[in-house]
């Protein structure tokens, strides 16, 4: 079976268009289920806009590359492309993962998770006041942290007990759902200013002051429901880049399954056949490098690489359900290598900083986050928070003795300034405030990624042209939005798939309880 | 595996092993011998397994080899960076009946030594054998079990083979001193090797282990850093290591299981 063979069955109960995570995760929940699928994309590796890069084909990227829709822009690279670049595991969605909640579901009950590494998240810091303060991660920091008053501790230990809780129905929050949550906070909690804004920016991740209390609160609990789960933070970090490297795991399922993937194949040309009713319209599709067209009765893709004869009918699930955040139109990003340890040396952790003033040896930060809140730095956004995501080499993302640090700011409308104009001083103020040496970035790049260009209209009435839906750029919800995304996307599939005269929809549900037959029975040897 | 839970410290070794070549040259096959000792003629293309282990006995060590085939990713170019990573070894294979499919091998060899771990063991196999031997020289064999398998499922030996017919060394389209000699220029363990009738593939495997570095498998996996596999070491440090069994309300060990 020579390459040029072409597909091995010219038949597919879907043909799918991408391979970031989300459509990812679709493709192997549709393979599991039995469907036949044909998983393409454009690019010649797997992740699309989740892609994980190493720094080499980072810099491609930048400078040429066009192959990733969108395309960045804005983009700028200083240093040198490290020898053993393909030991750095550079990620375009840089995100940290939940531990418990839909992506982390999928990981399970996929089986991909046995591809990875998975580690606990380290410190989180909140930078106030031209310092990086930890933000409790248990309810045992809380009572400990000196710096509250035992009033103040009250009403954030009640505060903390509401956003746990079944909040809904909570007389506290009626009517105030649309409120802003930091007003909320100070007026129905009697926080005061500062717990407020690291409530609002540490635990609820906001990206902006004027974010409406229902979504926050549903985040926080996420949060709060996470935490203790594998330990004390509630999030997990993927090693080898996280998400990206976990999407080629969703995409090994889907060949695992006996389906047909192909990189780096791009679409000639592509066909509607309807014959007479919807129910039967099939779709064809010529790709370059194979002498014969594919056939499906369904399409799923990403906004990015739907063919344009096929935009028309594309339509996106409507969600029930959502990670409660609304995505920026645009990104600001920079990553920056640096060879000396980072440590969250002045964080005042327990207060007693007064008593023993110990912020010299801290070990260093292996993974961690650190939150910069609007306003926060002089030189920076009045508007929106910037997340600042610390990798080492204990994520397997970087070499031995090197640390990857990754910004991203969202911009709501198109910046005036550069990427890199935008957060050169969030960088320098992290690498100042994480070590006492000097430290200058061996290499630094910064891009604004935009969203995708394409939007499907709400309300369109439902095809099997499928479009996922955006991308989540937050680095908390990020996979999070791709599994919630990925099961609608499944569901209106297996709806257009399934035959007509099966009404059980049990051997359809995502992820199917693996079956006895699939249980290891090596084990006596 | 009820004894990885209770004894966490397994003495086993995990080496994560890959497979590839070209489509059709029998990889799925002689992972299924050498798991199963099991043949199947006609197999379907690669569909089913994630990864599959197998122990393998070395003197007083055990190791247990985590073995990814390529789920047919091999086909379009879409081998995952995932696929190589960490792998302490590699079989190559190829198809004596065809002449192509060493030259794709040699490929693969390049690939892996682009990719892959530097320390990497690869093994060129040149499978089907049994379709260029006369009766003959066929015989038994698979024969050739040595103590190191003792308890290795694979080395009892297979149904006798069926008999070949026709002339069959007019198949062969690959030499075996022309293989061997491409190997030992690259620094590969070479075998020929048949599925069908086993022969030759334990010895892979054996010869494979004798040359991982297990000193060195087991030091890393010690610090927690450089672990060898995905799955290296999980039961027993994982946690000094920091790394999260996600699926630990589960029963363990169920790194075996086809997906």
């Amino acid at each position: 079976m020579a390459d040029d063979d072409g597909f091995p069955d010219p038949n597919y109960d879907a043909i799918i268009f991408g391979t970031g995570l989300t459509e990812s995760i679709v493709a192997a929940a549709l393979a599991k289920a039995g469907f036949r699928v044909a998983h393409v994309d454009s690019n010649p590796h797997y992740g699309s806009q989740d892609t994980v890069f190493s720094v080499e084909e980072f810099v491609n990227w930048l400078d040429k590359d066009s192959s990733i829709l969108p395309r960045p822009t804005s983009a700028s690279w200083h240093g040198d492309v490290p020898t053993n670049h393909r030991q750095y595991s550079i990620s375009l969605s840089p995100s940290v993962i939940h531990s418990v909640g839909p992506f982390i579901s999928s990981l399970v009950g996929s089986g991909v998770y046995r591809y990875g590494e998975y580690k606990l998240l380290g410190p989180v810091g909140i930078y106030e006041g031209t310092e990086i303060k930890m933000v409790p991660q248990s309810k045992e920091d809380v009572f400990k942290a000196p710096n509250l008053s035992l009033v103040e501790k009250r009403r954030l230990m009640r505060f903390l007990l509401f956003a746990a809780g079944d909040f809904e129905n909570d007389q506290q929050l009626q009517g105030k759902e649309n409120q802003l949550f930091l007003t909320f906070l100070q007026e129905t909690f009697s926080l005061n200013e500062e717990i407020a804004r690291t409530i609002a920016y540490s635990l609820a991740y906001c990206y902006s002051s004027d974010e409406p209390a229902l979504p926050c609160l549903n985040r926080i609990r996420r949060c709060l429901r996470s935490a203790g789960h594998y330990g004390s933070s509630p999030f997990l970090v993927g090693s080898y880049g996280g998400l990206g490297d976990i999407a080629q795991g969703f995409c090994r399922i889907v060949a695992v399954c006996g389906n047909t993937c192909a990189l780096n194949v791009t679409v000639t040309s592509a066909a509607i056949v309807t014959d007479g009713d919807s129910p039967s319209t099939r779709y064809t599709v010529h790709l370059d490098k194979f002498p014969k067209p594919i056939h499906s009765r369904c399409i799923i893709s990403s906004a990015d690489l739907l063919p344009d004869q096929f935009r028309d009918l594309a339509f996106t699930p409507a969600s029930n359900t959502s990670v409660d955040v609304s995505n920026p139109s645009a990104v600001a990003r920079a990553v920056a290598i640096v060879d000396q340890p980072l440590q969250f040396a002045n964080i005042a952790q327990s207060g007693d900083d007064q008593a023993e003033p110990d912020s010299t040896e801290r070990p260093p930060v292996d993974s961690g986050v650190i939150v910069f809140p609007p306003k926060s730095l002089q030189s920076g956004s009045e508007a929106t928070s910037v997340h600042a995501y610390i990798q080492g080499p204990g994520t397997m993302s970087t070499p031995a003795g090197k640390w990857l640090i990754y910004l991203a700011m969202p911009l709501a409308h198109p910046p005036i300034l550069s990427a890199e104009e935008l957060l050169t001083p969030y960088l320098t103020e992290t690498l100042s405030k994480c070590s006492s040496a000097e430290i200058s970035p061996l290499f630094k790049a910064f891009y604004i990624q935009q969203a995708s260009a394409l939007r499907v209209p709400e309300g369109r009435s439902p095809s099997s042209v499928i479009v996922t839906p955006s991308h989540c750029p937050h680095i908390a919800l990020s996979g999070d939005a791709a599994a919630l995304a990925a099961e609608e996307v499944f569901k209106r599939a297996v709806k257009v798939l399934k035959r007509p005269d099966t009404e059980d929809e049990a051997p359809y549900s995502f992820w199917p309880p693996r079956e006895k037959s699939e249980e290891p029975d090596e084990d006596e040897w | 595996m009820a004894d990885a839970a209770s004894g966490s410290v397994d003495r086993s070794v995990q080496v994560k092993l890959v497979l590839l070549g070209e489509a059709a040259v029998g990889k799925s096959s002689v992972v299924l011998r050498f798991v199963s000792n099991e043949f199947q003629p006609n197999k379907e293309p690669t569909i089913g397994a994630a990864f599959l282990t197998q122990k393998c006995r070395l003197e007083d060590r055990v190791l247990r080899y985590e073995i990814w085939d390529t789920a047919g990713q091999e086909r379009f170019h879409s081998l995952a960076p995932m696929y190589y990573r960490n792998a302490q070894a590699a079989v190559v294979v190829y198809d004596v009946t065809k002449g192509s499919s060493l030259e794709k091998a040699k490929s693969w060899v390049k690939e892996l030594q682009r990719q892959a771990n530097p320390n990497i063991v690869i093994a060129l196999a040149g499978n089907k054998v049994d379709l260029v031997q006369s009766s003959s020289s066929s015989g038994n064999t698979s024969t050739s079990e040595s103590e190191d398998e003792a308890d290795d499922a694979t080395a009892t030996p297979g149904e006798t083979p069926g008999s070949p017919n026709g002339e069959p060394e007019s198949l062969r389209q690959v030499s075996r001193e022309e293989a061997h000699a491409y190997a030992t220029e690259a620094g590969l363990l070479f075998f020929e090797t048949s599925a069908k009738t086993g022969e030759g593939i334990v010895e892979i495997f054996t010869e494979i282990a004798k040359k991982i570095p297990i000193e060195h498998i087991l030091a890393s996996t010690r610090g927690g850093a450089g672990r060898p596999g995905a799955q290296g070491a999980r039961e027993g440090v994982g946690r000094q290591g920091g790394d999260v069994n996600l699926d630990e309300n589960q029963p363990k060990g169920r790194d075996a299981c086809n997906c």
